[in-house]
């Protein structure tokens, strides 16, 4: 988890990770967030999140992000 | 039948009288009887072409919903392999989707764009001094095409992705498809939330009918108090620019952008209160786009569905596929971290809206407008950072208020040059008007000369000032999230209807008992 809160604060330094559960819902990642968020995952995980995970209910939150990286880690 | 006639207006009441008349089971026919009624007698042939779109659709919906019931019925049943099952299901679901939004996007582009091809190559061969000649079809544009395209190929991505169960009721799918108030002006509806509106059979709610009515209303004066009166006028400088001076020409691309904004925002406010009439709240498409602070927050608030379509089933699926992740990974060893994690959205963001200038039309000023557009919003993105440390360097705060209204009156600079693209009739059009506002800014003098030759009287310009005037202080007045509605409401009923009687005997008279008066289609009606 905590090498994920270094990674989210670092690409999104004005979002507070530890408290917000609707990063999606709310529009505080927006779509240029959420790309280059990705990305930054999809490298450091060695995962491939597709368009089709883009899902609010795996970005709402940090412990959802962690909990589709742990998923797709698995497969 | 215009959906500002009288016409439309009366089968809108029978419609609704029929609805909460039946049984709320079947409710949801009667409003397939309504949109196949409005439909055919647009036109027959029209009708045909949507009820093929709607077979296609339908039945790759079905093909990809058993695709993935099998598969999941496989994986239940093996234990190794489960990865090479998944990707043999996937492989054959992406091969069907790709074949079935080929073939919708094929039709959408055969109407849109074949006679404009025609053309093309017929000037090419002329000038090879070939005496093959293609003469163009005049194909019927069928109406709404655009907004039932991206429906239906919405809502089989969802399928595919598995967040949606297709629809096993022909009846209810083709309802979702060809709802009559969405053919006119859209929105482009998702189907997680059109669908259950449309088929559960909504109960009688006096609220809905007369925020219906209200919302119409504000549809039509938007429409016939401002778009209407405007469209001349546009049409005047737009075609003969070259009689004009230079600031002329920048107030015409500058009234052409609130014409578009009256026309389309108000068709969407006409059909979105039709539509409340039978319970059903389609989406919002407009959030007042000219009071934002910058391009990219523009598109946020401009053809909201059309925006968050693209967003979902074309940046996102570009943004992340495998070529373009590859090109961010070799941009951020060359670029750096920063600079080189914004090159992927950049370019996809420029693809965008290409494809929304493709869409607009024909022509190499509609890929100019999504150029120009895409260009803006990919400098914003790659000068984030350092225009954050000059404003924070000058103490620039979003907090002030010049500040704020700096950063609006630059996006609207910005949007109505782009408008002399999307409104010219070629590239050459556009850049001539341009150089001309450049050029030829005062030539003849400043002042009341540059107002008039429009084609407006001096009457015209005063109810064109009121009516925009009154928008907007209501748009103001919503920014600051004060609902006029809800604020009416809790004032004396008398008011109230002193209020709706005098919006309705207006447009009575300069609309319905006005003889001079002519409706001009909507700009988004054919696309």
């Amino acid at each position: 988890m905590e090498e994920l809160m270094h990674i989210l604060t670092e690409n999104c330094p004005d979002i507070d990770f530890e408290t917000e559960t609707a990063l999606i819902d709310d529009g505080i990642l927006t779509s240029l967030d959420l790309v280059m968020l990705v990305s930054e995952l999809n490298d450091v995980y060695d995962i491939e999140i597709t368009a089709d995970d883009l899902l609010p209910e795996n970005f709402n939150s940090a412990q959802a992000m962690l909990a589709l990286i742990c998923r797709l880690r698995e497969q | 039948m215009s959906i500002n006639s009288a016409a439309f207006l009366l089968f809108l009441a029978v419609s609704t009288a029929a609805y909460y008349a039946v049984p709320r089971k079947y409710r949801y026919l009667v409003l397939l009887a309504a949109s196949a009624y409005f439909y055919i007698s647009y036109s027959l042939q029209a009708a045909g072409y949507l009820l093929v779109t709607i077979c296609m659709t339908y039945g790759c919906g079905l093909l990809l919903g058993r695709s993935h019931r099998k598969e999941k019925e496989m994986l239940s049943a093996v234990e190794a392999d489960r990865k090479s099952v998944k990707q043999r299901f996937r492989h054959t679901r992406r091969i069907l989707l790709a074949i079935v939004l080929t073939a919708n996007f094929s039709t959408l582009a055969l109407f849109k764009y074949l006679d404009a091809w025609l053309e093309g190559m017929s000037g090419l061969l002329t000038r090879l001094e070939s005496t093959v000649a293609f003469r163009p079809l005049e194909l019927l544009l069928p109406m709404g095409i655009s907004f039932y395209i991206f429906q239906t190929s919405g809502y089989l991505i969802d399928v595919y992705r598995g967040r949606q169960q297709p629809e096993r009721n022909f009846l209810k799918y083709a309802l979702f498809a060809g709802y009559f108030p969405q053919m006119i002006q859209g929105p482009i509806n998702r189907y997680d939330k059109l669908h259950p509106q449309l088929t559960r059979g909504n109960e009688f709610n006096a609220d809905n009918l007369k925020y219906g009515i209200q919302l119409m209303i504000w549809g039509m004066l938007k429409k016939v108090f401002l778009a209407d009166p405007l469209a001349d006028a546009v049409a005047e400088i737009y075609s003969n620019y070259t009689a004009y001076p230079g600031a002329s020409v920048f107030l015409g691309a500058a009234l052409y952008c609130v014409q578009l904004y009256c026309d389309f925002s108000g068709g969407t406010d006409l059909v979105r209160g039709a539509s409340r009439l039978f319970g059903v709240e389609m989406e919002e498409n407009f959030r007042r786009p000219y009071l934002a602070h910058s391009v990219d927050e523009f598109w946020r608030r401009w053809h909201i569905s059309l925006g968050e379509w693209m967003k979902d089933y074309l940046f996102y699926p570009l943004a992340l596929s495998g070529p373009l992740s590859r090109v961010g990974k070799a941009s951020r060893k060359r670029f750096g971290s920063y600079f080189g994690k914004l090159t992927v959205p950049c370019i996809s963001t420029v693809v965008v809206f290409l494809v929304v200038g493709i869409w607009q039309g024909p022509g190499l000023s509609n890929i100019a407008y999504g150029l120009w557009n895409g260009g803006l919003m990919s400098a914003a993105m790659l000068c984030q950072r350092p225009i954050g440390t000059i404003k924070k360097r000058l103490n620039l705060s979003e907090e002030k208020r010049w500040f704020r209204g700096f950063q609006i009156a630059r996006t609207c600079f910005l949007v109505i040059i782009g408008r002399y693209f999307s409104r010219s009739d070629s590239l050459y059009d556009a850049l001539r008007m341009l150089w001309r506002t450049v050029r030829c800014f005062g030539q003849g003098g400043l002042g009341v000369n540059v107002l008039i030759g429009f084609g407006l009287s001096g009457s015209d310009w005063a109810k064109l000032l009121i009516a925009g005037a009154v928008l907007l202080a209501v748009s103001l007045l919503r920014e600051r999230n004060i609902d006029i509605r809800a604020a009416l409401e809790r004032r004396h009923w008398l008011l109230q209807f002193v209020l709706l009687f005098a919006a309705v005997l207006l447009l009575v008279v300069c609309v319905y008992l006005n003889s001079d008066y002519t409706a001009i289609m909507y700009v988004y009606e054919n696309v």
